[in-house]
């Protein structure tokens, strides 16, 4: 093994345009400087090291769009950043109990089943109160049976209902730090009694969205330096370019919903209810906002889905740009003696 | 025009170079205030390539290591031509300023030194 291939592995830290053009040369030059004995110190590596990391970072010099088109790269990163960190948080929440049997248990003896709804992280049980039973008394009971269970309760509060008394219902809400409950015992005609369960927010969650925001920056902003210098050294450059630009436009619409999304779930609302993550934004058009009474932009924007299609036409056209921007590079190599 | 970029280009001009002796010549024009890294050198170096300000030379094999010399093209010496003639305007400007400056300070004369 010669002293070239030995600190062959320092050059992974470079670009792989630099690291085709100039590796050899860049061992060489350090073997260089270590002077006689051509033993370079362990500071004379990591600097190598650092200056290729810092090479990644770089855009090519003088030309404006490309920081443009960079920093709408490093933002498009965030998002998707964000989105993959929401979704890896999204394992760490605790699934619901099956509404059934968990009902059963509660509002067993005091009412009848009626229906059931159960997804991952919500579930809801609908029952009806058994003939002569008070609501009051029942979400009374209920609660008791859950603090029996360790399950930590606010009161029975009676609320709700106009003068007819309608929809006036007694209710809780308990919680065991993983999963919350809410209890609504009706005074209406039905005599209604609905559990409802979804998961609370666990504390790894937020991290993990923010972990994935910041590889997603970086993420965005190095995958664009390797592409504008493809792009400025492609004989295609106006053709890959233009596709890049398109990818990118096409990109910053579900960029966008991500980040509304972010806003509205950093304030964690799990203890209400909502359960909500992040990465489903791309799951809906960029005119959906988790506040319901609130659309952003034109009606076209509200169809469903319009976020995936939108992120995988953008994802597409920015590959497209890279294979289009292959074109040329070899023959620009500045390595070969008879070009020059 | 940044200064590395400068003094490599100004290192090219009197003959063709390899990356050591360009980083050698590097801190001797700039009497060791400028000194290159590898890292730091390819980079500029591959960036002044595209522009087409220099170009490679020649290789050679020297006790098994690649050698690969540059020199300036003619649009490099242009580029530094001209960046050259730029300083030195700027550095005749601010001679000037500093005679005007010695002069308004000269005693007697109202103002003094600022």
């Amino acid at each position: 093994m010669t002293a070239q291939d030995r600190h062959a592995s320092l050059l992974l830290a470079y670009p792989v345009r630099l690291r085709r053009r100039h590796g050899a040369e860049l061992i060489a030059t350090m073997l260089e400087m270590a002077g006689p004995d051509g033993r370079p110190t362990r500071t004379d590596r990591w600097r190598l090291v650092l200056d290729g990391l810092r090479e990644r970072f770089r855009l090519p010099p003088r030309r404006p769009l490309a920081v443009v088109a960079a920093v709408l790269a490093l933002l498009v990163g965030g998002a998707l950043g964000a989105a993959a960190g929401s979704w890896a948080g999204m394992w760490t929440f605790a699934e619901v109990p099956a509404p059934g049997p968990m009902a059963d248990r509660v509002l067993g003896a005091d009412s009848v089943p009626d229906s059931l709804t159960q997804s991952r992280f919500w579930s809801g049980s609908d029952r009806l109160l058994k003939p002569g039973v008070d609501a009051t008394a029942a979400a009374d009971s209920a609660r008791a049976r859950m603090v029996a269970d360790g399950w930590t309760a606010t009161p029975v509060v009676v609320s709700g209902g106009g003068a007819d008394g309608r929809y006036r219902r007694a209710s809780f809400q308990a919680g065991n730090g993983r999963v919350g409950v809410r209890v609504d015992s009706y005074y209406s005609e039905d005599h209604q009694i609905d559990l409802g369960g979804w998961s609370l927010r666990p504390p790894a969650y937020l991290p993990l969205v923010f972990a994935g925001l910041l590889l997603g920056l970086l993420g965005g902003w190095l995958a664009a330096t390797a592409l504008a210098y493809r792009i400025a050294g492609s004989f295609r450059r106006r053709a890959s370019a233009g596709v890049a630009a398109a990818g990118l436009a096409l990109l910053a619409l579900p960029a966008a919903s991500v980040y509304v999304f972010l806003v509205e779930t950093v304030p964690d609302r799990s203890g209400l209810g909502a359960v909500e993550f992040v990465h489903r934004a791309l799951g809906n058009s960029p005119a959906y906002t988790l506040n319901w009474w609130q659309t952003l932009g034109p009606s076209w924007l509200t169809a469903p889905y319009a976020n995936k299609v939108l992120l995988l036409a953008g994802l597409a056209a920015v590959a497209g740009a890279a294979i289009i921007g292959r074109a040329g590079r070899a023959t620009r190599e500045p390595a070969d003696p008879q070009a020059a | 025009m940044q200064e590395p970029t400068f003094l490599i280009l100004a290192a090219l001009a009197a003959q063709p170079l390899h990356g050591y002796g360009i980083i050698l010549s590097v801190t001797a024009l700039s009497e060791g205030e400028v000194r290159l890294r590898p890292g730091t050198l390819y980079g500029a170096l591959d960036r002044l390539a595209d522009e087409g300000l220099i170009v490679v030379d020649r290789e050679e094999a020297v006790g098994g290591r690649l050698r690969r010399y540059y020199r300036l093209s003619d649009s490099g010496a242009a580029a530094l031509a001209t960046q050259a003639e730029r300083l030195r305007l700027h550095a005749a400007a601010a001679e000037t300023q500093l005679r005007r400056r010695q002069d308004a300070g000269r005693p007697g004369l109202a103002g003094g030194a600022a």
